[in-house]
């Protein structure tokens, strides 16, 4: 018989068994539509993912050094901790050897850890400026008199607000807590301030010592930074963009803060709520009255309405009051109640408000806790847990276009990788050959714990006392140092020669991936450069590896479901066989092969299998197409980094058309074995017995 | 984060180590009457309590201190750093100063304590970082106690463990264990003190896992008289710490020169810093 006439029989077995079809079908068209979707979808978000983190650090490849003690993890551990990766001794070298690649564009080393900047709370703020102004022979009085103003107030207020509350500081016991007050009236009488000017540095300490520390301080700033090449990050991170300020000047030391960083982490607390309180309103639409989220950032503005009138002077006070109660329409004289009136704002009255803060509140307030152009003195711990300090200007605030609100992009700020080797602790060779003459004059020598016991030899009579020696005096050390002024600059070859920790590897052709990574690996073991590669995905650590869990659990989903549709195939089939027995008895008897019958069952599945499984395709192409034109709006930050960007738009790919098409025709292969093997056992024998 | 933190922090190490053991002033009436009543091997826990309450009090030293101090930290597989500094204290009024002075780099860098307050002082910018308690502490696991004077009486309670040897010298082997609700770094220590001069010469830091954190040795010691004490001094002139959580690591700190004489009334200040740096 002809294939079409087996065809039709099989159209017809499928539309008698109508049910049983739609069924069956159902749940194909469902897995087939899911496979397209889901794998369009999880490809885009990979795809996001990808260009989120090579685009941003990692590059298409990352190396490091073959000796390290971690696997390397640019985005750190887990539990938020560097991963320790050791470090390659000479950049320029591997630099030479790697670019003979012709695969290879380029070569930017890197070093990622984290750091920390004190700036001080409010009172340390002040007092350091007045400190600043009092040491300057030309000092303006009447300033000075203007910032005894100012700090007299401060310190009014900040006792004002521990009245009856020293106890819930905490970490003053009831005697400290009693001399806390009695400082506290000591500075609230005139007599204090009388005779500042003669003994200014006194008072500034004695306030810095006994009163700053009173207020509540939260101020350390902690952030991770890559310290690279910025020229060249810059040229080969293409979406690499300076927000505020300016980049870092070729050859010069410098600091580039994130600027998602320094938006949501340096900015003054209450500013930043607001922000991100409009952002939510316009981006998510989200309102003050329908979401406890934003009702909680305007609940935590009005708490901590202290960090906006601890910042202002009586002047700007008196200034902002009257502004405040035009606002308001309102009488109200204490400046405390009026702020937290304003705080706590509403829906329709956000905008003017919000407006109303970055004109006439801001200006008056430290908007930043580290202004661009600022030196900082950045402390770090080494490798070692020793800790350094390198003194860095910023220069300004960058992102990467079209996810700079990111939080895992902007997970980094960034610095000159010569500051970075002085942070992470590397040694100089000025610095070895101190390391040599300070050891002589210690005159120690190195004994390992196994042989410590020997220097308690003691004297040869067990009993006898240890012979203590008089201790010299300690007189002989110069103490005027001269001030060491931190190199601003640095020359190419100085960047160059020096180690690095990691090195973002940019290829011509991203899909050659695999066999650079075996090529750089080779090129390590022939020229000793003591590196190994790896793909940003294990670079990017357990970020790099959401897209193979998205992936896995995705096809785990469809996976089940065409299972599902494969055993209902299946059982389908074999009831039919049992109650077609009549019908396949006679075809055998009037001499249908039993190949005739296989191929009645094969194509109706194979027909109910294209049939529905091409349905699930066309649906699930045209919704990607849909999202494709609309794009899928990135929920949160989070959302933005795997999108990368503010929407995803998804793009149909037809191999995966053509997969799924493969996936169905392989279920109704499998699904007919079974049924059609006990179809072609029926004899004509049975059907005639049966009809007996 | 935590890793890294974790590790021995150098400058809180050194200040922890340095304002806990720099000076043990021995009364010499105690020395007297220890002469008189010499103490067996076998001790009871009243004899155990006073000798460890004599480590404590000599540790107390109310007049000026200054020392100049070299420092060799080591770590497996790095180069060793050194450093020189000059360390002044007025436990009196429980200020603590650190002057680096070697190499060029650290010279002029400071830190200053004043009451809780650890003031950092970096020449390069001429800033100050005041850093409270809290701060200071906050992700490593150093506790106050570090910064504070030996308080071992108040914070143990003492077993006598019995008589050992330590190389040559006879030494009476204490186990502390922290006193229910104090916070310390590390609630078990185990103290080797020489039997004659009643000198810590071994010491073991154990976490509450029971591990072992740091062993610390002090081979040499120097005596000095002070005369605001009225009494001698004994300082550990050598300790050698070795770090037992990343072995391979430790430190030497040599406390070569020292100088219990009155020193300028107003040094402990930021001024007196500053003005080292020109």
């Amino acid at each position: 018989m002809t294939n079409l006439m087996v065809l039709k029989i099989a159209a017809r077995n499928v539309f008698l068994h109508r049910m049983r079809t739609l069924v069956v079908g159902a749940i194909l068209t469902f897995g087939a539509f899911l496979a397209v979707l889901g794998h369009s979808f999880v490809d885009g978000v990979s795809g996001g993912m990808e260009n989120s983190t090579t685009q941003s650090i990692t590059g298409d490849i990352q190396i490091y050094s073959e000796n390290a003690k971690d696997k390397l993890s640019v985005f750190g551990n887990m539990d938020g901790s560097p991963t320790d990766v050791g470090h390659v001794g000479s950049f320029q070298t591997v630099e030479q050897e790697l670019l003979k690649n012709p695969e290879i564009v380029s070569v930017v080393p890197m070093g990622t850890s984290f750091a920390q900047v004190s700036p001080g709370n409010i009172l340390d703020h002040f007092l350091e400026k007045i400190r600043k102004s009092f040491k300057d022979p030309n000092h303006d009085l009447q300033d000075i008199e203007s910032q005894k103003r100012r700090i007299r107030f401060l310190v009014q207020e900040i006792k004002k607000n521990l009245e009856g509350k020293f106890e819930e500081i905490g970490i003053l016991s009831a005697t400290e807590a009693a001399q806390a007050k009695v400082n506290l009236e000591l500075l609230s009488r005139d007599a204090f301030w009388a005779d500042f000017n003669d003994n200014a540095e006194n008072k500034i300490e004695f306030m810095a010592n006994k009163i700053a520390p009173l207020i509540f301080d939260d101020n350390m700033i902690f952030f991770n930074y890559v310290g690279t090449d910025p020229q060249m990050f810059k040229e080969r991170f293409p979406q690499f963009e300076i927000v505020k300020g300016e980049m870092i000047p070729p050859g010069t030391r410098g600091f580039l803060f994130h600027d998602y960083f320094y938006e949501n982490m340096v900015k003054h607390k209450v500013a930043r709520r607001l922000d991100q309180i409009k952002k939510k309103m316009k981006d998510d639409k989200l309102t003050i009255a329908g979401s406890k989220e934003v009702q909680d950032q305007i609940k935590a503005n009005v708490e901590q309405s202290a960090e906006v009138y601890l910042q202002l002077g009586p002047a700007e006070t008196e200034k902002v009051s009257v502004k405040l109660n035009e606002l308001l329409k309102s009488d109200e004289k204490d400046f405390r109640v009026l702020l937290k009136n304003y705080l706590n704002m509403a829906d329709d009255n956000f905008q003017q408000r919000y407006d109303f803060f970055y004109k006439e509140i801001a200006p008056h307030i430290i908007l930043y806790r580290v202004q661009i152009g600022d030196v900082l003195p950045l402390s770090a711990f080494t490798k070692g847990g020793t800790s350094t300090a390198v003194n860095i200007k910023v220069y300004g605030t960058f992102r990467f276009k079209s996810f700079e609100n990111s939080p895992l992009a902007g997970n980094f700020s960034l610095m000159d990788l010569v500051s970075l080797r002085e942070l992470y602790g590397f040694m100089t060779d000025e610095r070895r050959a101190q390391n040599k003459e300070i050891e002589a004059e210690m005159g120690l020598a190195d004994i390992g714990q196994d042989s410590i016991e020997n220097l308690f030899a003691g004297p040869s009579d067990a009993n006898a006392k240890p012979a203590v020696a008089t201790a010299k005096n300690a007189d002989s050390v110069d103490l005027n140092f001269k001030k060491r002024i931190m190199g601003s600059s640095y020359t190419q070859e100085e960047l160059r020669n020096g180690v690095f920790l990691h090195a973002a590897i940019f290829l011509k052709d991203q899909s050659n991936m695999k066999a650079v990574i075996e090529q750089i690996n080779e090129t390590s073991k022939q020229n000793k450069l003591g590196i190994k590669a790896v793909s940003w995905q294990d670079a990017a650590g357990f970020i790099g590896q959401l897209t193979f869990m998205m992936k896995a659990i995705l096809n785990i989903f469809i996976g089940i479901s065409l299972m599902l549709a494969g055993l209902m195939i299946m059982n389908s089939l074999l009831m039919a066989a049992m109650n077609r027995k009549q019908e396949i008895g006679t075809m055998r008897a009037i001499g249908a092969h039993a190949s005739f019958i296989y191929r009645l069952f094969f194509y109706e599945t194979l027909f109910i299998s294209l049939l529905f499984g091409g349905i699930g395709v066309v649906f699930g192409a045209l919704v990607v197409m849909l999202i494709g034109k609309v794009g899928v709006p990135a929920s949160g930050d989070v959302a933005t980094f795997f999108f990368s960007g503010p929407r995803l738009y998804l793009h149909l790919n037809p191999m995966l058309i053509f997969v799924v098409i493969i996936v169905m025709v392989v279920i109704a292969i499998l699904a007919t074995q079974y049924p059609a093997w006990k179809a072609m056992k029926i004899s004509p024998l049975q059907a005639m017995q049966k009809r007996e | 984060m935590k890793k890294v933190v974790s590790k021995s922090l150098f400058y809180v190490a050194l200040i922890s180590i340095l304002m806990s053991v720099t000076a043990y002033a021995e009364d010499k009436t105690d020395a007297k009457k220890d002469a008189k009543t010499e103490i067996k091997p076998e001790l009871t826990q009243a004899q155990a309590d006073e000798i460890v309450k004599l480590v404590d009090d000599r540790q107390r030293n109310s007049g000026d201190y200054k020392s100049l101090v070299f420092v060799k930290e080591t770590e497996k597989t790095k180069e060793p750093r050194l450093f020189q500094a000059m360390v002044y204290r007025r436990d009196g009024d429980d200020k603590f100063m650190i002057l680096f002075t070697k190499p060029k780099e650290e010279a002029g860098k400071a830190y200053l304590k004043i009451d809780k307050n650890l003031w950092n002082f970096d020449p390069g910018t001429g800033k100050w970082e005041r850093r409270t308690e809290r701060e200071k502490l906050a992700g490593t696991n150093s506790r106050r106690s570090d910064f504070d004077e030996s308080r071992l009486t108040e914070e143990y309670t003492t077993k006598y463990e019995g008589a050992d040897k330590l190389g040559a010298y006879k030494v009476y082997k204490f186990k502390l264990s922290v006193k229910e609700g104090i916070d310390v770094a590390y609630p078990v220590l185990n103290l080797w003190v020489d039997q004659a001069d009643k000198n810590i010469l071994k010491r073991e830091e154990y976490a509450l896992s029971g591990k072992l954190m740091r062993s610390s040795f002090y081979p040499k010691w120097n005596k000095k008289f002070s005369e605001s004490k009225k009494a001698d001094v004994w300082i550990p002139e050598e300790i050698r710490i070795f770090d037992q959580l990343e072995k391979g690591n430790s430190t030497i700190v040599l406390i070569k020169e020292t100088d219990l004489g009155k020193l300028e009334e107003n040094m402990f200040t930021k001024a007196w810093i500053e003005s080292k740096s020109k």
